[in-house]
C-alpha cells in the first residue's frame, strides 16, 4: 500500500467502513511507515483534543431551559401578534391620496413607473421574507400595496384600467400592474405626437404626458418613503425609485438587469420569471420605439447567459459569450459591460495581462461614457497601470507575483516572493511582496528555517539595491520580523532605529517609533 | 435524552401549538442542543445567543414540518445552520442594546457546578481548554462546522454534506484544511498519543 492512500484511507477508517482486509494492510503499512504512523496518530490525537473540550465545562440547569422555552414562545407569539396588528395601509395611503391631484394622462405614467418600483422591490423584499431574513413595517404595505384593499378610492377605481385583481398572489399582482400600463412608458420614450401603444390597452385613449406632474408626483412619492424610518429595506426602494424617474425604458431595463443579477447572486430566484416578465414588456416598448440605447437591450439574454456562467465559474463560455455580445451590441452599455468583465476575466482568473490590459485600454478609449462609476474608473485605471508598470519580461513580475499569491504553503511561497524581490527591484509589486513576506513570517513564526529565508531576502534585496524608493519599507520588515519573529530584542532596537534615522516617510517612522516605544515598556 | 428519542406524539403536539408540550420538548433537547451548538461556537455566550434563537425559529417553523420522523435531522441542521450563520455578529450587537445585561446577572446564578465526576477528563485545564477553543473558533465557519461534526458528533463524510448542502468533495477538502490548521495549532496536544497526555492531563490533576 502506498502512503497517499493510506493517508486518504483514514477518514473511511474513522467512519468504520472499512473491510478486515482493509484493516489488516493498513496496519501492516503503519508498521512499516512512521511517517503514516505518525500522521494517523496526530489524527487520533487530534479527534481526542476535540471530543474532550468540546463537552461544555459548565452544564446549564433544567431551570435555564424552562425560562428560555418560555422565552422563546413569548417571542414568537409577540411577534406574531405583531404581524396582524400592524397599522396598514401607509405606503398604499399615500399612494392613493396624491393620485387624485395627478392629471390623468400622467397617472398612467407614474403609476407604471412607482408600481414597477414597488412590484419590483416588493420581489425583493417578498422573497427576503421567504427565507426569513427579515420583515419589517415597509413589507406590510408594501404587500398590501400589490393586494389592494377591497375597496380602493374611487379615483383609484376610475385610473386603473382594469379592475386589479384583489386575490391574487403578490407575483401576479405585479405583472397585473405592470403590463396594462406599457402605452404610457412608451409616450414617454417617443415624442407624445408620434406615440403608437404598443400593446392593446382596452379604450385607453393615447395618454398626454405631462412630466412635470409626475416628477412632482415621484416627489411625493419620495417624501412619503422620508417619513419612514431609515433601514435598508427602505434605502433599496428609495434607490429603485430614484432610477424610475428616468422613464426611459433603457434606464428601466438596466436597473431591472442589476436587480436579477443581484437576485441570482443572492440565491432570491423566486422572483426571476417576474422580473423577466415585467422585462419582456419594456422590451416590447424598446424595440419598437427610436430609444437606441433601448435597443441595446435586446441582447439582454445573452449577456445574463454570460453572467451566469461567469457566476458558476464556467469562465470560457462567458469568455464567448460576452464577445458575442460586443459584437452584436455594438457601442452599447451591454457591449460595454461585456468589454469590462472578460477584461476582469482575462486578469482575475485567466491571468492573461496582455489581453487584459487591452480590454481594459479599450474599455476607457471606446467607451469613455459608459464608465463614469468612480469605483469602477479608479478600478480600471488602477490595474491598467499595474500591469504597464509590470510588463517586463511578459509580465513576469505579475505572474510571479499572483502564482506566489495563489501558493498555499508558506514553503512554496516564500521563494516565490523571494525571486520577484531579487530579479524585479524595479516592479510597483516589491512593496507588497515584502507586506506579506512579513505576515508569513510573522503567522510561521516558529518556523526557524522559514524565517531565516525570508531575512535573507531582504537584506539580499537591500544589498543589491541601495537607495531603492522601498528600501525602508524592507528595513521596517527586516525590523519588525526580527522582533515579532526572531524576537531579539537587542537587535529589533537596533533595526527599528535605523528606520527612525533614514526614513523620511512619516507613516514608517511613526509605526517604529510606535513598536520602539511598546519595546521599551516590555521587561 | 437524545434528539433522536424524541417521542413523535410530543413533536406533533408542539406542532399544534401546545406551549406546555414545547417546554417538555424544550426540556428533553436542550441539553444535547446546547452541548452541540457549544461544540461548535466554543463559547457559552454565543452558545446561549444561538439556543435562543434557535428555539424561537423552532417554536415557529415547526408547524411547517412536514415529515415528524425527520425531527432530529431538521433540528440539527437548524443549529448548525445557526452556529454557521454570519448574522450572529449583527444579532448580537442588536441584543447587546436591550436587556441582556441582566439576563447574564440572572443566568450566572443558574449555572451548576461543574461534573466533577470524572476529574481526568472534565478539568482539562482551563489555559489549555481555552487554547484548543482559540484553535478551532478561529477557523473558517465551513471548516469549523465539518471538523466538529465528523471528529465530535461522528457523523459520516456523506451526511454533513446533506446537511450543509454542498458536494462530498468540499467535506473532505475542509475537513483536510481544518485538521491541518489545528494539528499546526495544537501541535504538543495533538503528538501526545491520548493516554499519554502529560502536559494536560499533569495539569489537570494538579489542578
Amino acid at each position: 500500500m502506498r502512503c497517499a492512500k493510506c493517508r486518504r484511507m483514514y477518514d473511511a477508517a474513522a467512519e468504520n467502513r472499512l473491510s478486515a482486509r482493509q484493516r489488516e494492510k493498513i496496519r501492516n503499512h503503519l508498521s512499516q511507515c512512521p511517517s503514516c504512523a505518525l500522521v494517523w496518530q496526530e489524527n487520533e490525537g487530534l479527534r481526542t483534543v476535540l471530543c474532550e473540550s468540546a463537552k461544555p465545562e459548565r452544564v446549564p440547569s433544567a431551570e435555564y431551559f424552562a425560562r428560555l422555552a418560555r422565552k422563546a414562545v413569548e417571542a414568537a407569539e409577540a411577534e406574531r401578534r405583531a404581524d396582524s396588528a400592524r397599522p396598514r395601509l401607509t405606503v398604499w395611503a399615500s399612494l392613493t391620496a396624491w393620485v387624485g391631484t395627478v392629471p390623468r394622462g400622467a397617472f398612467r405614467l407614474a403609476q407604471a413607473a412607482v408600481l414597477l418600483a414597488v412590484g419590483v422591490s416588493a420581489g425583493y423584499f417578498l422573497s427576503n421574507e421567504v427565507r426569513g431574513i427579515s420583515s419589517t413595517e415597509v413589507v406590510r404595505p408594501l404587500r398590501l400595496a400589490l393586494n389592494p384593499a377591497p375597496t380602493p378610492s374611487p379615483e383609484v377605481r376610475e385610473a386603473l384600467p382594469s379592475a386589479p385583481p384583489a386575490a391574487t398572489p403578490a407575483p401576479e399582482a405585479v405583472i397585473a400592474y405592470a403590463v396594462p400600463a406599457p402605452a404610457a412608458p412608451a409616450a414617454a420614450v417617443e415624442p407624445a405626437g408620434e406615440s403608437r401603444p404598443i400593446m392593446k390597452v382596452e379604450s385607453a385613449p393615447t395618454p398626454v404626458v405631462d412630466v412635470a406632474a409626475v416628477v412632482a408626483a415621484l416627489q411625493k412619492f419620495s417624501e412619503v418613503l422620508d417619513k419612514m424610518k431609515p433601514s435598508e429595506e427602505v434605502e433599496r426602494l428609495r434607490q429603485i425609485q430614484r432610477v424610475s424617474q428616468q422613464i426611459q425604458a433603457s434606464a428601466v431595463l438596466a436597473r431591472l438587469q442589476d436587480l436579477k443579477l443581484q437576485m441570482v447572486r443572492t440565491g432570491q430566484t423566486d422572483y426571476i420569471p417576474d422580473v423577466h416578465r415585467i422585462e419582456e414588456v419594456f422590451h416590447q416598448l424598446a424595440s419598437a420605439s427610436r430609444d437606441r440605447q433601448a435597443s441595446e437591450f435586446l441582447h439582454l439574454d445573452t449577456y445574463q447567459k454570460a453572467e451566469d456562467a461567469l457566476i458558476k465559474k464556467r469562465y470560457d463560455e462567458a469568455m464567448r459569450l460576452f464577445k458575442v455580445v460586443i459584437i452584436q451590441a455594438p457601442g452599447s452599455y451591454l457591449a460595454a459591460r461585456a468589454m469590462y468583465q472578460r477584461a476582469n476575466i482575462n486578469f482575475e482568473y485567466y491571468r492573461d495581462f496582455k489581453n487584459a490590459i487591452m480590454d481594459y485600454n479599450q474599455c476607457l478609449t471606446e467607451f469613455p461614457r459608459h464608465f463614469v462609476a468612480e469605483p469602477i474608473q479608479k478600478l480600471i485605471h488602477e490595474r491598467v497601470e499595474l500591469i504597464a508598470q509590470n510588463s517586463t519580461n511578459d509580465y513576469a513580475p505579475l505572474k510571479l507575483y499572483y502564482k506566489a499569491e495563489a501558493t498555499s504553503r508558506p514553503a512554496a511561497a516564500v521563494p516565490l516572493y523571494a525571486a520577484l524581490l531579487k530579479q524585479y527591484p524595479q516592479s510597483t509589486l516589491i512593496k507588497p511582496a515584502i507586506d506579506t513576506l512579513v505576515r508569513l513570517a510573522r503567522q510561521n513564526a516558529d518556523d526557524a528555517a522559514l524565517v531565516g529565508q525570508i531575512l535573507d531576502a531582504f537584506d539580499q534585496f537591500q544589498d543589491q539595491n541601495p537607495a531603492h524608493p522601498a528600501e525602508m519599507h524592507a528595513q521596517l520588515a527586516i525590523a519588525d520580523v526580527t522582533h515579532f519573529c526572531v524576537r531579539n530584542r537587542q537587535q529589533a532596537i537596533l533595526e527599528y532605529t535605523k528606520v527612525l534615522d533614514k526614513s523620511r516617510d512619516p507613516e514608517l517612522v511613526r509605526i517604529a517609533q510606535e513598536r520602539l516605544r511598546s519595546l521599551e515598556k516590555a521587561p | 435524552m437524545a434528539l433522536s428519542d424524541v417521542p413523535i406524539e410530543l413533536v406533533a403536539r408542539c406542532q399544534r401549538g401546545d406551549q406546555k408540550a414545547f417546554e417538555e420538548l424544550v426540556a428533553r433537547i436542550g441539553p444535547e442542543l446546547y452541548a452541540m451548538i457549544y461544540a461548535h461556537v466554543r463559547d457559552h455566550d454565543d452558545a446561549d445567543e444561538i439556543l435562543q434563537e434557535c428555539l424561537i425559529r423552532l417554536y415557529k417553523h415547526l408547524p411547517s414540518l412536514r415529515d415528524v420522523m425527520k425531527f432530529s435531522s431538521w433540528v440539527s441542521r437548524m443549529a448548525v445552520n445557526q452556529c454557521h450563520s454570519q448574522c450572529l455578529r449583527r444579532s448580537r450587537k442588536a441584543m447587546e442594546s436591550t436587556d441582556d445585561q441582566i439576563e447574564w446577572a440572572e443566568r450566572d446564578v443558574m449555572w451548576q457546578k461543574p461534573d466533577m465526576g470524572n476529574p481526568r477528563k472534565e478539568l482539562m485545564r482551563r489555559e489549555v481548554r481555552e487554547e484548543i477553543n482559540q484553535a478551532i473558533r478561529e477557523l473558517p465557519p465551513r471548516q469549523r462546522s465539518v471538523v466538529v461534526l465528523f471528529e465530535v458528533e461522528g457523523r459520516s463524510i456523506r451526511e454533513i454534506a446533506e446537511m450543509l448542502d454542498c458536494s462530498v468533495g468540499a467535506v473532505k477538502f475542509n475537513l483536510h484544511q481544518a485538521r491541518k490548521k489545528l494539528k499546526l495549532a495544537l501541535r504538543e496536544y495533538v503528538r501526545q498519543r491520548p493516554s499519554e497526555r502529560p502536559a494536560a492531563e499533569a495539569e489537570a490533576e494538579a489542578l
